[in-house]
């Protein structure tokens, strides 16, 4: 078979499995490829070994196919219970309206665009500008880091303080949530130190020593608020068309290229940072720009990550599908680059081509069955991963964590606190002063 | 202007220092760090300590399960008496009206010199991205008017439109003719957007710097505070509200220039984008042994100019025949941008 | 005035929680109403989780961090570390094969590690760096180690980054107290004392990354020892260092083919009060025959200097028919294998003369007599007993007296033509970069920074030739000196307005006899 078609046929497979995944709530795609990882280093040298023109092109598939529908569960599989939560996120205020199939739609288009920007914007000038930026930056990514945190911490708002007299108790009932962000901050730092410098994982399978504690900071709070809430999903109607335009796409488009740019570039930022500071710096006050915004800024951070790897000269691994595939692949020349532009660019497509009727099929599955039986189904999912992958010490990792996710959630501040977890100590070793905080704390 | 313009600025301000390169390179991330902090410090004191402390001679606090505009009328008429008959500085808060998690019930104030009235009504249910919720815009058709005592001045042309978050502070002033002055967020910028404030502020930090680690230190300490601190000043002078420039030396709010609105999208993020590519620059500039080597005006070319060319002409041809309507910014506390981070 | 009004979107499938039982207004996530003091019930399931992420968060992870701090980390072999071991934290014995050397970027350290399963790189970090070297703990080659790092595994390389200060461990590998002019290459990755006068002191040209050239003087030779400035700063009373008798630890490396003597610590630099007292030096030869137990005496050699009577031949002309025959035999050194530490072998010489080649045997009693020792390419002349050893002729050394060195010029080295000198005034400024053959006198030795200068006269003038160590072999250069009568081979260049001839790379020049 020719290298054309073993690539069409190995992203189209990566893109498929993914998208379906990718409707199971709690389940991030780079569990997938890690087990796959395993598999394929098992059969390194063996009879059934898989050739990298199989698996690069099926792992870009899977990252965009994921990216792209993992939509359908963020906005449909959740509904918030104002009872227990301080804050409706735009996707979940479509799902409360009723609307919940035109905002993933939404956030699909904007996966579309992202694409298109990818493969057609950033790939052509990455090659001739990252590597200009790269050496610009050398030696200043730490404080770059240290930034990004002090206004993560310094923008976030007070909830409360709005009524009553002034004095102590104003100022106390304001600050009660900023200072539960700075504990889930502080908290998820202390975590990070513990895995980062002697994680209780096995070293067999270190690889995913910090995958425990991701799951117990967002996936598992996610599905045990949903198991316990008491908010049931409002009847919801599909709609034939979206109310975009052109105006819309091109602004989230550079909204969330923006977000997503920055953090599939910058180490330790993840997207929901990327999307903070862009959202931020863009100040686009339409929602449906915010949402598709979203999916653009998902889409860029996930792929665009991955597509760094292979970009000629520049030799950089960014996300944790980049650093998975390294330990089985070092990409060599342009060759390997076209290799995943392509495979981006069908699997994009063919994403967004299933995004409907999966879509639908899941509307009808939540209108069938109760959202919270799907939440237990899948936090059983994801305990029985984090179990067999990690044992029992990854389960305690992912319990403690589990913790200190549920904070920002249930005492009104905000989830991006809970990348304190690799932020506070990646930025404190890139300072050079990481061993110093070990060494108090008797780590190291 | 938006915190995190201003944050940007005070980064790119701190990046003119060649110590704070230095200090970079050797692994001292100090100067960005108090750079940005101390750009986005000035609204900080405002919005998450001074306004807490901040009292109120009239608190209106309309019923969210049934709002009255009569009751809101009849405070602000009571406020504006009291600041006429006392003779005195009132501060009227107007309170928001919260209905969910994501719902407020959005309600106007406008005053009427000519009839001497204030007239409040309650409009639609907005959600926290202010965007009313359909079929609630006639919920209250009622119109409240209370008659007021003296004739209220807007010099500043923030509408009197409470919904999300916390809503607004008034301060009412009497003048010499016997009219009232109305200042908006009287508490903001009262004393905190000052460059004086910043310059001691720098001072007493420097005094602690110099204290632990000696003269160099100490002195460039200031230098990043003081600039990055009267950078947010300086840029908030470009809106509408103005600030107290020279506290303590000056008492009131020098007005500003009108060049734009703190929230107006394209100005905050040319504020942000110029200081990411000046910030660039000066990195560029302090690297040691570049193999790429480019000047300022290709750097301008490749980072603002051609992007922007391409983003502006894409706009048009997207937008050909369209009428686009983009919401413009408002100088009202801007939480919405806090809801989007949220999570 | 109120009028009716519809639930909000999403409200009328909200729990009857988020309003305030005893107002009715909505109140969200809060358990106390803000506008009428009341208190709100939340659901057990609510509560029960608000306490456990309270709990957990700060009791959980309070127990979290003991089991961390009180893991043992598990020592792994190289050879059994696998890709799913990325990130994880080992710990590994075993040897540093080289020097930690410091990144010029970064101020950070690196060493080879390998513990007989496999080799990887380790990092160190600035600060774990300026640590190791006030405890004095860098690594040198060949000592031993045992630390607890980071692994980082990618498909083409992987390393380590050294995880604690503390917790590394070294054991110096012993130093041998060596005279000059035995160091040669093969002792290569190891650890020498050495002690001598310091001649000069050269430091690099300001803005070159070039190091330290200290010129280093003994009874048997002199030796260039290399430091860089961190080394440098580190060397104790330095103003006091040119002209002083200096003890110091180098390390014994190979660079551009040519022996490279470096001194990684300034820690490892001791200035004695005066010259050092006559030790014993151990040659490679002696280090080796010390493990070497005998269960017999040696037997004596009353043969000192005196040969009997034997025919001189080529290695070839030894055949297995000469069995018992005392031969002497002449032949190019190809290999050298002195005994493994701790067993009973003898040194093995293989001797060649074209295509045939002859293993000449002697034990380390008559070893310790040579005077030059068999280096590979010297032309050396051995008389022993012709032996039979599995139907091959090999030669059974007696007598190290009787193993002498007849030139040790390797064969394939390049000889100057001497018929092609020209004389020193016939070479011009025209001529700049042109190769030119000169001979001469030799006047007398100036030091470079990296070689020598002699002028050399002929009858017609004098002109500087320039010899660098770094391409021409140790044992030209120590055949020159004042006086001597030389030929040499080299490019034509000027230096402050004057022409020299810098000699070519390899055997450029030779004593005429």
């Amino acid at each position: 078979m020719s290298a054309f078609w073993i690539v069409l046929l190995s992203v189209t497979a990566g893109t498929v499995i993914s998208s379906v995944l990718a409707c199971l709530p709690g389940l991030h795609i780079y569990n997938v490829m890690g087990a796959l990882v395993l598999g394929i280093l098992a059969l390194e040298g063996s009879v059934h070994a898989i050739p990298a023109d199989v698996y690069l092109p099926a792992f870009t598939g899977m990252v965009v196919g994921w990216s792209m529908l993992n939509t359908i569960p963020a906005v449909l599989l959740g509904t918030p219970d104002e009872s227990a939560m301080f804050t409706v996120l735009p996707g979940q205020k479509y799902l409360m309206a009723g609307r919940g199939f035109e905002g993933t739609m939404i956030t699909a288009v904007g996966g579309l665009a992202g694409a298109f920007f990818l493969v057609c914007v950033m790939a052509p000038l990455a090659p001739r500008y990252l590597p200009v930026s790269q050496q610009v930056l050398k030696g200043h990514m730490h404080w770059v880091l240290w930034v990004i945190i002090t206004f993560m911490l310094m923008s976030e708002w007070p909830k409360g303080g709005n009524r009553g007299k002034a004095g102590w108790a104003k100022f106390y009932d304001a600050w009660k949530t900023l200072l539960a962000g700075l504990a889930t901050f502080i908290l998820a730092g202390l975590l990070g130190f513990i895995l980062l410098t002697r994680s209780p994982v096995n070293h067999e399978v270190a690889f995913q020593n910090i995958m425990p504690a991701f799951v117990g900071l967002f996936a598992i709070p996610w599905c045990l608020l949903n198991m316990i809430s008491a908010a049931n999903v409002p009847p919801q109607k599909t709609a034939k068309s979206l109310a975009i335009n052109g105006d819309v796409i091109l602004r989230s488009v550079w909204s969330g290229g923006l977000g997503g740019g920055i953090a599939a570039y910058f180490p330790v930022v993840t997207g929901g940072v990327g999307g903070m500071l862009a959202g931020h710096a863009t100040a686009q006050r339409d929602e449906r720009i915010f949402i598709m915004g979203q999916g653009v800024s998902k889409f860029i951070y996930y792929v665009g990550a991955f597509m760094l790897m292979f970009v000629p000269g520049l030799n950089l691994t960014r996300g944790g599908g980049a650093w998975m595939v390294k330990a089985l692949y070092t990409p060599m020349g342009v060759a390997d680059y076209y290799l995943v532009l392509g495979s981006i660019a069908i699997a994009a497509g063919l994403s967004y081509l299933m995004m409907e009727p999966l879509t639908k099929l899941t509307l009808k599955f939540i209108d069938r069955f109760n959202y919270r039986h799907v939440s237990t189904f899948a936090l059983a999912i994801i305990l029985v991963m984090v179990y067999a992958v990690t044992g029992w010490v990854g389960m305690f990792i992912a319990t403690v964590a589990t913790g200190i996710g549920l904070l920002p959630v249930l005492f009104g501040s905000r989830r991006l606190n809970c990348l304190g977890i690799l932020l506070l100590p990646i930025a404190c070793n890139m300072s050079g002063f990481g061993e110093t905080i070990t060494g108090w704390l008797g780590l190291t | 202007m938006k915190g995190f313009s201003h944050f940007m600025s005070g980064v790119a301000v701190a990046s003119f220092g060649p110590w704070a390169i230095d200090a970079a390179l050797n692994g001292n991330p100090l100067f960005f760090v108090l750079g940005g902090a101390c750009g986005i410090l000035p609204d900080t004191l405002d919005f998450k300590f001074y306004r807490f402390f901040y009292n109120h001679d009239v608190y209106v606090e309309p019923d969210p399960k049934s709002p009255d505009p009569q009751y809101v009328a009849d405070e602000v008429a009571r406020a504006i008496a009291l600041a006429v008959d006392e003779k005195r500085y009132v501060n009227l808060k107007l309170s928001s009206v919260r209905l969910g998690a994501d719902f407020w019930q959005q309600y106007s104030v406008t005053f009427d010199n000519e009839k001497l009235e204030v007239a409040v009504k309650f409009g639609p249910v907005v959600n926290t991205g202010q965007v009313p919720v359909e079929g609630t815009a006639n919920r209250y058709p009622t119109v409240a008017r209370a008659k007021i005592k003296a004739k209220v001045i807007q010099t500043y042309d923030a509408a009197l439109k409470v919904d999300i978050f916390d809503g607004p502070t008034v301060g009412l002033k009497p003048l010499e003719n016997g009219d009232l002055d109305l200042e908006f967020l009287p508490w903001h910028r009262e004393w905190s957007h000052s460059l004086t404030v910043g310059a001691m502020l720098g001072a007493l930090v420097g005094a602690g710097v110099w204290l632990a680690a000696g003269w160099t230190p100490a002195w460039q300490s200031f230098v990043t505070i003081a600039a990055c601190y009267g950078v947010h000043v300086v840029e908030d002078q470009l809106g509408h509200m103005g600030s107290n420039i020279f506290y303590p030396l000056t008492k009131l709010r020098t007005p500003g220039l009108h060049w734009m609105h703190s929230g107006d999208g394209l100005p905050n993020f040319l504020t942000v984008w110029i200081s990411c590519l000046l910030i660039f620059w000066n990195l560029y500039r302090g690297q040691p042994a570049m193999t790429y080597h480019f000047g300022f005006v290709h750097l301008m070319m490749v980072g603002l100019v051609l992007p922007g060319l391409a983003f502006g002409a894409l706009r048009w041809l997207l937008n050909r025949g369209a009428k686009v309507v983009v919401a413009k910014g408002d100088d009202a506390d801007d939480e919405w941008n806090d809801s989007k981070a949220a999570g | 005035m109120t009028v009716n009004k519809e639930a909000l979107p999403g409200h009328e499938t909200q729990s009857s929680e988020m309003n305030c039982p005893s107002c009715g207004r909505f109140v969200g996530a809060v358990t106390k109403c803000p506008y009428c003091g009341g208190k709100v019930e939340k659901r057990m399931s609510l509560v029960a989780i608000r306490w456990a992420a309270v709990l957990l968060a700060t009791v959980g992870l309070f127990l979290l961090f003991l089991m961390a701090k009180h893991r043992n980390i598990p020592v792994v072999k190289l050879g059994d570390v696998k890709p799913t071991m990325n990130f994880a934290q080992i710990r590994v014995e075993g040897v540093a094969e080289t020097d930690a050397r410091t990144f010029r970027s970064g101020g950070g350290m690196g060493f080879n590690f390998s513990d007989g399963t496999g080799t990887i790189m380790v990092f160190i970090s600035q600060k774990q760096a300026q640590d190791m070297v006030e405890r004095n703990l860098v690594p040198k080659a060949g000592d031993q180690v045992s630390f607890a790092g980071g692994l980082n595994i990618s498909d083409d390389r992987s390393s380590m980054r050294l995880l604690s200060v503390d917790e590394f461990q070294v054991v110096r590998a012993p130093a041998a107290a060596m005279r000059l002019a035995d160091l040669t290459t093969e002792l290569k990755g190891s650890s020498v004392t050495v002690e001598g006068k310091v001649m000069d002191l050269f430091p690099p040209p300001a803005n070159s990354k070039r190091p330290y050239a200290l010129k280093l003087q003994d009874d048997s030779g002199e030796q260039t020892v290399n430091f860089w400035q961190a080394e440098y700063d580190q060397i104790a009373n330095k103003d006091v260092l040119v002209g002083a008798y200096v003890r110091a630890r180098l390390s014994v490396a190979e660079y551009q083919d040519k022996l490279q003597l470096k001194l990684v610590s300034g820690l490892d630099l001791e200035i004695l009060d005066g010259p050092p007292a006559a030790a014993t030096y151990a040659s490679p030869a002696q280090k080796a025959a010390a493990t070497f137990r005998q269960t017999a005496p040696a037997p004596r050699d009353f043969s000192r200097g005196r040969s009997v009577a034997s025919t001189s031949l080529s290695v070839s002309a030894v055949t297995a028919a000469m069995k018992g025959q005392t031969v002497r035999v002449r032949g190019r050194v190809d290999s050298v294998r002195p005994p493994k530490e701790g067993t009973k072998q003898p040194f093995a010489v293989v001797l060649s003369d074209g295509g045939a080649k002859l293993r000449a045997t002697y034990w380390s009693n008559a070893d310790a007599v040579i005077a030059v020792k068999p280096t590979p390419g010297a032309l050396f002349e051995m008389e022993g007993v012709v032996d039979v050893y599995q139907d091959r002729p090999q030669l059974q050394v007696e007598s190290g007296y009787k193993v002498k060195l007849v030139d040790d010029t390797p064969a394939s080295a390049p000889a100057v033509d001497v018929s092609q000198a020209v004389s020193v005034s016939s070479i011009t400024a025209a001529e700049l970069g042109q190769t030119r053959t000169v001979r001469g006198t030799l006047g007398a030795p100036r030091a470079l920074r990296g070689g020598v200068t002699y002028a050399l006269t002929d009858d017609t003038g004098t002109i500087d030739l320039v010899l660098w160590e770094s391409i021409i072999p140790a044992e030209v250069l120590d055949a020159l000196g004042e006086g001597a009568q030389v030929a040499a081979t080299g490019e034509v260049k000027e230096y402050e307005g004057k022409l020299q001839i810098t000699a070519a790379a390899g055997h450029s020049a030779m004593v005429i006899p």
